[in-house]
């Protein structure tokens, strides 16, 4: 059977072997073999050749990752769980598998990131290696190349975020649609940004819980350092309900 | 207590000896001298000898039917036939239609046999019933002519007859048209909305023509005594009406909490996902309950209304009192063909334009109505002299000159049946703009629930009570205006006429049938079709074959749905109306029987002796007081029946639901669920959980009755109409207020959905669940079940009762009680089956 390498990039930071195909790895961890598990899940396929280093233990793996018994896949040989994604080429992350509470899985493939970064307050929300919801001036590569200066007083090696959507009404408050827990304070962060108080970011919340989360990505997901960005574009609305109509329906419907 | 058994140094067996033998001798001394001092004179019932039956009496040789009135009910049965006819033209239209992919009707098929199986069953469990409820009406008729003792009877086996069928022809309509309408959603929106509501029109056309053929062939029968038959017809169909709703609202709910429960809160996965076992159990529920229940239920209306006023138009109109409300049905059939025809959406149509044609149909129809029955008012309405005599005390007026604007100076005619009708429409119309105005999202109170979920489960279930219980107040308002009006109407006359003028409130209320059960099982069928489209749509497929044709279809379905789901919460609002206008008309027959002893006897009753036995229902009578007291808490013991039914199902659904989840390929998608497992839960539990309710209903009346005497029963009645029509009002409006709420906030307020509002607003959504489409709605053909079994076992209770039998005789009060006992032992039952626990409930308990 062949071994894939998996990146889990969130509830925790992971490089995982597994005999599974993505979907069905992704359905595993979202939903797991006796359903006790729920929430949505994220992860990446890593490309083996396209990593350098010896950071992994990974020479071994054919020994450790074996079959069931039974001859069943193995799902999960969890190889590192901690300063993973620092440790991963950028030109090793494959396409980025987001799963749904119920366990459907929409792939997303890295283009080149060409977008034209207008000026305005962006909303991310870090994924990984620390997660917190920022609103920042910056735009994505912007803000991957600011987050990641070992200048800066505060920075991580390398950060996984997607950018949020930050729709307004015609008063000026978020849209109605938005499920943020705060609304108001995000708001009123967005304003002070606005009024040049001569940050670059400031925090919404330190822990953000965004119920109904894939329905509120705006242009994608973004993993960045100094050495440059990748972006997993996200599809328009468009082409999730008539392409992925399970999934987005999955993504939108479920309560979680 | 304790001072009592240290003074007498009694034993705990000493204590119960004692009070075992005061028991006896109170209960001896009551038998012996009953009451509590005051006059009980039995009412001066008018002679036995009076009553007889002529068959087909407008053919007889000295008939008091002109041949213009003969003609007239032969047009009027020929209506009820044409209605019959335009169902089934439009049935083949229906079938004829387009039925889609082959998976879209694999789906509808399921759903179809699931809906079956449930009828099937059901029948099955109660057909047994209905033939012994027949033998028993047979045995126990109180009246004198054997005519009407066989006439009553296979009235009401027709009556529950027709009742089914108009549920199951409804039903199984529903279920094909379904399939029809995801079709033509795939191809434009008229075409779809079109089927959808034709399919209701068929069920509405149905219950319209069937309602009418009945009461018109048992009038040509009996003549002016229909109403001995027709309250035999009326009961058929009422109780059939209980059944249908109590069993389909335990299933629908049963269904949809179980398929929530499972799939929405605990696997996480969207509504009607095929990989959830209760699926196709919920779309079959969406059927059983709003289909086949509320046919029913509106045909018992129908039929109960036109008892009332045949009763109440015999004792006071007379012969042209009897005749006026079958004519002003046979116009409003003849609206609702016409009307629900006009009911029309074009290609490029939105879910507003399609609302504004269902609404604008329901105006034609009204203009039809009310403009037919003034005419035929006009022109038929003329009582020259033949208004009954009465002591002149309760005449404000000269009885044969009413007001200028009642009779248009024209001598002998009196429009006012005519204008309580019109009431009657207005009242329709007004009802539904409560109903709207409470539990639709464009007003105030959802907007304050969906606000209200901002800040968690709490606040949204207390918003919730407060708006259920403001609109329970302005509906019984608009109610009692109602009544007012009629009042105001027939001032001058004795109560007699009012009554019989609330019950053409009725008749007039109820004379767009079609139109309204047009509305109403349209959300059902777009509520499926939706459900099909979810399933059966193929979106790569039609992408491939048109570009945007899958996104159009879902939109179109969606819109449908929603389209629906403000026509079915507007006609509930009819439904408990009805229920209460026909209650009040049955309520005042009932006095009627009082005065006279027995039904038969009803058109020799005087004026005089109605305004006495009236007056003697009051709550300054202890007894009566006591009747009224338990009759206002029968509803709520009702509704706790059903409420705890439908979680003791859901249960049961929800341990299966998770059994079938466990299985991985299941949950891949690879393997189809057992969905014909969790229909044969809900179907059986549905069955088993009816009986308890059913008892209750049948049982309560005759056990006040036979205890209390028919002065209690008359309260018992009171209290249960009052209490009945506000828990109902409650319930329905709270329950779509907050389901309307969350709809609001998956529409993209605070949050959208998966926000903490919207959980808040699923809460909320959940506990109105229940009371909206299961307790809620059986309350109305409750009150109905429990007036008519009262007023068909009065001449019993009459005499055997155990405070004031009118033959007076110990073996009276014996029986009486004997019967009562029997009663309250029927009722422990059913309470005590209502708490039982289900064998997977008790393992679980046993579990550590």
């Amino acid at each position: 059977m062949q071994i894939h390498l998996y990146m889990l990039c969130n509830r925790c930071e992971a490089l995982v072997a597994s005999h599974l195909e993505p979907e069905a790895f992704g359905r595993y961890m979202a939903v797991g073999t006796q359903k006790n598990t729920r929430g949505n899940v994220l992860f990446f396929e890593i490309d083996r050749a396209a990593l350098r280093g010896g950071f992994f233990r990974l020479d071994d793996i054919e020994q450790r990752c074996v079959p069931h018994p039974d001859g069943s896949p193995k799902r999960s040989k969890y190889i590192s769980i901690y300063r993973v994604l620092e440790h991963i080429d950028l030109g090793a992350f494959g396409p980025l598998y987001l799963v749904t509470a119920d366990g459907r899985v929409l792939a997303l493939q890295a283009d080149g990131y060409t977008a034209k970064e207008e000026p305005g307050v962006n909303l991310y929300d870090e994924l990984c290696p620390v997660s917190p919801m920022v609103v920042s001036a910056l735009a994505p590569s912007k803000f991957a190349t600011f987050l990641t200066d070992p200048a800066n007083p505060i920075s991580v090696p390398r950060i996984f975020f997607a950018d949020m959507l930050l729709d307004r009404d015609e008063t000026g408050r978020l849209a109605g649609y938005l499920p943020y827990a705060d609304p108001m304070h995000i708001i009123d962060c967005v304003k002070e940004l606005e009024q040049g108080s001569g940050k670059p970011s400031k925090t919404v919340s330190r822990s953000p819980r965004v119920h109904g989360f894939f329905r509120t990505i705006r242009r994608g997901f973004f993993i960045g350092d100094q050495t440059g960005i990748r972006h997993y574009p996200f599809p328009e609305r468009r082409e999730l309900e008539v392409n992925h109509a399970k999934w987005w329906r999955s993504a939108t419907e479920s309560l979680s | 207590m304790k001072y009592f058994n240290r003074m007498f140094k009694l034993t705990a067996a000493a204590r119960r000896r004692y009070l075992m033998l005061m028991m006896l001798l109170f209960g001896a001394a009551y038998f012996w001298q009953p009451g509590f001092g005051q006059d009980r004179t039995p009412p001066a019932h008018a002679s036995a000898e009076g009553a007889h039956f002529v068959p087909f009496p407008m053919f007889a040789e000295n008939t008091t039917f002109a041949p213009l009135e003969v003609a007239m009910l032969f047009v009027v049965l020929l209506i009820a036939v044409a209605g019959l006819i335009y169902a089934a033209l439009l049935a083949s239209q229906v079938l004829k239609a387009d039925q889609g992919t082959a998976k879209m009707r694999e789906i509808a098929s399921a759903v179809r046999e699931g809906s079956n199986a449930y009828l099937g069953a059901q029948f099955r469990k109660i057909g047994p019933l209905i033939l012994l409820l027949t033998l028993l009406l047979l045995l126990t008729y109180s009246g004198t002519v054997d005519a009407f003792r066989w006439g009553r009877a296979a009235s009401f086996f027709v009556g529950a007859l027709f009742s089914w069928t108009v549920g199951f022809v409804g039903m199984r309509l529903a279920t094909t048209g379904n399939l029809r309408v995801a079709a033509a959603a795939t191809r434009s929106y008229g075409e779809a909305m079109q089927l959808g509501y034709r399919t209701g029109t068929v069920t509405g056309m149905l219950t319209d023509g069937l309602g009418l053929l009945g009461g018109t062939v048992i009038f040509i029968i009996f003549g002016e005594q229909a109403y001995e038959a027709l309250l035999g017809f009326g009961f058929g169909g009422t109780l059939l009406a209980l059944f249908m709703r109590v069993g389909g609202g335990i299933y629908t709910k049963a269904a949809d909490v179980g398929a929530d429960l499972v799939g929405k809160i605990e696997q996480d996965i969207p509504e009607d996902d095929p990989r959830n076992a209760a699926t196709i159990a919920d779309n079959v529920g969406d059927n059983v309950g709003d289909c086949a229940g509320m046919s029913a239920d509106i045909f018992e209306s129908y039929e109960v209304t036109m008892v009332a006023a045949m009763i109440l138009g015999m004792a006071s109109f007379g012969h042209i009192g009897v005749i006026f409300p079958l004519l002003v049905r046979g116009i409003g059939v003849l609206g609702s063909i016409v009307s629900t025809y006009s009911v029309k959406a074009g290609k490029e149509d939105t879910s507003d334009t399609a609302l504004h044609s269902v609404h604008r149909g329901f105006w034609i129809g009204s203009a039809i109505s009310v403009t037919g029955f003034i005419v035929l008012g006009f022109l038929y309405l003329r009582f020259p002299g033949v208004l009954k005599e009465a002591p002149a005390e309760f005449w404000a007026m000269d009885p044969t000159a009413p007001a200028f604007w009642a009779n248009f100076g024209v001598p002998g005619l009196d429009m006012r049946p005519a204008i309580a009708c019109f009431i009657g429409v207005l009242l329709a119309i007004v009802l539904n703009k409560v109903t709207s105005y409470y539990t639709h999202t464009g007003h105030a109170p959802v907007r304050s629930l969906a606000r209200a979920c901002q800040t968690g489960h709490a606040t949204n279930i207390i918003q919730g009570f407060a708006v259920g219980y403001e609109s329970t107040v302005v509906t019984i308002l608009v109610i009692a205006v109602t009544i007012l009006l009629t009042v105001l109407v027939f001032a001058g006359t004795p109560p007699l006429f009012v009554a019989y003028g609330v019950a053409m409130v009725g008749i007039g209320m109820l004379t767009l049938t079609g139109n309204t059960i047009s509305m109403d099982v349209f959300g059902p069928v777009a509520d499926n079709a939706n459900g099909i489209g979810e399933m059966g749509y193929e979106p790569e497929e039609m992408e491939r074959r048109e570009a945007g044709s899958y996104k159009r279809a879902r939109q179109i379905l969606a819109d449908l749905d929603a389209v629906g789901n403000t026509t079915k919460a507007e006609t509930k609002g009819i439904a408990i109306g009805s229920a209460v206008i026909a209650a009040v008309s049955l309520f005042s027959s009932f006095i009627a029987v009082i005065a006279v002893g027995s039904e038969d006897k009803i058109d020799q009753m005087t004026i005089l002796q109605y305004v006495t036995e009236a007056g003697r229902l009051t709550i300054a009578d202890p007894v009566v007081f006591i009747g009224f007291l338990i009759g206002g808490a029968v509803p709520f013991l009702f509704s706790s029946m059903l409420i705890r039914a439908v979680g003791r199902a859901a249960f049961d659904i929800v341990n299966e639901c998770r059994v079938q989840f466990r299985d991985p390929q299941i949950w891949d998608g690879t393997k189809k669920p057992d969905y014909g497992r969790v229909v044969d839960i809900c179907t059986n539990t549905a069955q088993k959980e009816l009986i308890g309710p059913g008892v209750l209903a049948m049982m309560a009346p005759v056990c006040v009755g036979f205890l209390l005497g028919p002065y209690a029963l008359g309260g018992f009645l009171a209290g249960m109409i009052l209490v009945g029509q506000l828990i109902a009002v409650f319930m329905s409006n709270a329950g779509g207020a907050w389901d309307n709420a969350k709809k609001m906030i998956e529409d993209g307020i605070y949050g959208g959905k998966g926000s903490e509002a919207h959980k808040a607003a699923v809460t909320g959504d959940t506990v109105g669940d229940p009371l909206k489409d299961t307790a809620g709605p059986a309350v109305n053909p409750l009150i109905k079940v429990m007036n008519m079994v009262s007023l068909l076992t009065l001449g019993l209770v009459l005499r055997y009762n155990l405070i004031d039998p009118s033959v007076g005789e110990h073996s009276a009060r014996l029986v009486g009680l004997a019967v009562a006992l029997l009663c309250a032992f029927s009722i422990a039952w059913a309470v005590w089956q209502s708490k039982r626990e289900t064998p997977a409930m008790a393992q679980d308990r046993a579990m550590p």
